[in-house]
């Protein structure tokens, strides 16, 4: 295990606050909720301890937990009691027509696939072919959905959105 | 906006204060019941020590047996002792044979299913495999067909050599999420990482075919046929590149206009005006994300003329 000698109590400190604001930050992208990200990130931060993984590096390390954090907060999404309620914030949120000058409010408006890329690429700085192997997907599929999700930002976007 | 203003947004998300502190406990709960759950192996080995011990009772049981009737046998008829020793021996021995056999099925052949058939006959007798909801049907390609393809499809250029096109092969193998027998994307709660799901979908869509040359070879015009008969969705991305240095450099996609998508005769016709385009070989690739698929055609241009491959 990356940080092997680390102790257990110290493995769990190294962890906890290395890896804490990305999975918190992943999943809130999903969520659009700081107490269920937050909820996600534990039971994240449990199951690496359950699953006592043994990584090559801390590349690994992160990609595993990027991994993890992504497929708890799609079971999240998919659950009955988040298809049954709507947050207060959300349905106070601008209509799709208006302008936004909030980029993350207009990120978390698009389609789950396009948000995770449009944050793995440009707040994680991962490659397209890296995001492609953490998520399982072709280059080819994460580079449209990049596109994509690009192409609706500078729709929705005030004064559009660049790269630079 | 930039980047760098999606970097600062997300940034403002901050943790709550006691995070670290209840996360910290619960990893440390879930550590110490991790190890407490270790005896459970110990159990188990207890468990298979017992029932070697049963095995080894049973073996008693059936030799102690045997030797019983044996000796009772021999003393009680002496006349034909030889005979009716080896038959009840035989008997006997082929008994013991029978519960070791069922004792152990695992190592000695396949086990036998409840309704007497042997398992791998179930698995071969089971429902064809299902790709959304819908059974699992190989499509093929139709019959090459001259009077409908124009004539310089076949022909390979520098490019197709170094990005090869299989045009008449509509199968492939991809990667994507394993599938359930019923058509369901199965839960990958499990990070894959170290082991990415395959599976294998029929792809039904034909290879690009270059269909016609407008005014001045302008235009290139490309139909995409889906010979599914499905509808295909708008929405596909087209990607535009210029082959530079023997690799494909993404060009803007100004120069690409989608000009019709046609949604049951499934002719997605999409132009390329070529009076912008230098020299040089171009490719247009078409992306199908659902299938995880892509397909291409290439062409090039010289002193300002469109040449199809082959031509």
């Amino acid at each position: 295990m990356v940080g092997y000698s680390l102790t257990g109590n110290e493995y769990i400190k190294y962890v906890l606050d290395t890896y804490s604001k990305m999975i918190v930050r992943l999943a809130f992208t999903y969520t659009k909720s700081l107490c269920d990200a937050e909820d996600i990130a534990q039971d994240v931060f449990v199951s690496l301890i359950e699953k006592n993984k043994t990584f090559e590096n801390t590349e690994h390390e992160k990609a595993w937990l990027i991994r993890v954090t992504v497929n708890k907060s799609k079971n999240f999404v998919k659950s009955a009691w988040v298809k049954k309620t709507v947050p207060i914030d959300e349905a106070m949120t601008k209509t799709s027509e208006e302008k936004s000058d909030d980029i993350l409010e207009e990120v978390l408006k698009m389609p789950e696939k396009y948000r995770t890329v449009i944050h793995l690429f440009y707040y994680e700085g991962y490659q397209i072919n890296e995001i492609a192997e953490i998520l399982g997907k072709s280059t080819g599929t994460i580079g449209t959905w990049l596109s994509r999700g690009r192409k609706i930002l500078k729709e929705r976007l005030e004064g559009g959105f660049t790269d630079e | 906006m930039n980047k760098n203003d999606y970097i600062k947004s997300v940034e403002k998300i901050e943790l709550s204060a006691d995070f670290y502190e209840r996360t910290e406990k619960k990893m440390l709960e879930a550590a110490e019941n991790t190890s407490r759950k270790k005896p459970t192996k110990i159990i188990n080995i207890a468990k298979i020590s017992a029932m070697a011990a049963g095995f080894a009772l049973l073996c008693a049981w059936t030799l102690i047996a045997v030797t019983g009737n044996n000796f009772k046998l021999t003393t009680e008829t002496a006349d034909n002792s030889v005979d009716a020793v080896a038959a009840e021996t035989d008997a006997t021995m082929a008994a013991a044979e029978t519960v070791h056999d069922l004792l152990t099925d695992d190592m000695q052949g396949a086990p036998l299913m409840p309704d007497g058939m042997i398992e791998d006959e179930a698995v071969e007798n089971d429902e064809p495999s299902y790709v959304n909801g819908e059974p699992y049907e190989e499509v093929t390609s139709p019959a090459y067909d001259p009077n409908t393809a124009v004539d310089n499809v076949g022909a390979q250029t520098a490019v197709e050599k170094e990005f090869p096109i299989n045009r008449f092969d509509a199968t492939t193998t991809m990667v994507t999420e394993p599938v359930d027998v019923d058509g369901k994307v199965q839960s990958t709660m499990e990070p894959t990482v170290d082991n990415v799901p395959v599976a294998t979908m029929p792809v039904a869509y034909h290879e690009p075919i270059i269909t016609e040359c407008g005014q001045n070879g302008k235009f290139v015009v490309i139909d995409y046929k889906n010979n599914s008969g499905e509808e295909l969705t708008t929405g596909y991305d087209y990607f535009f590149y210029k082959v530079e240095k023997g690799k494909p450099v993404m060009q803007s996609v100004t120069y690409i206009e989608i000009a019709l998508i046609l949604p049951h005769g499934a002719d997605v016709t999409i132009k390329i005006d070529t009076s912008e385009l230098s020299d040089g070989e171009y490719i247009v690739k078409k992306m199908f994300p659902d299938v995880d698929y892509t397909s291409e055609v290439s062409f090039r241009i010289e002193n300002g003329v469109l040449i199809f491959p082959g031509k």
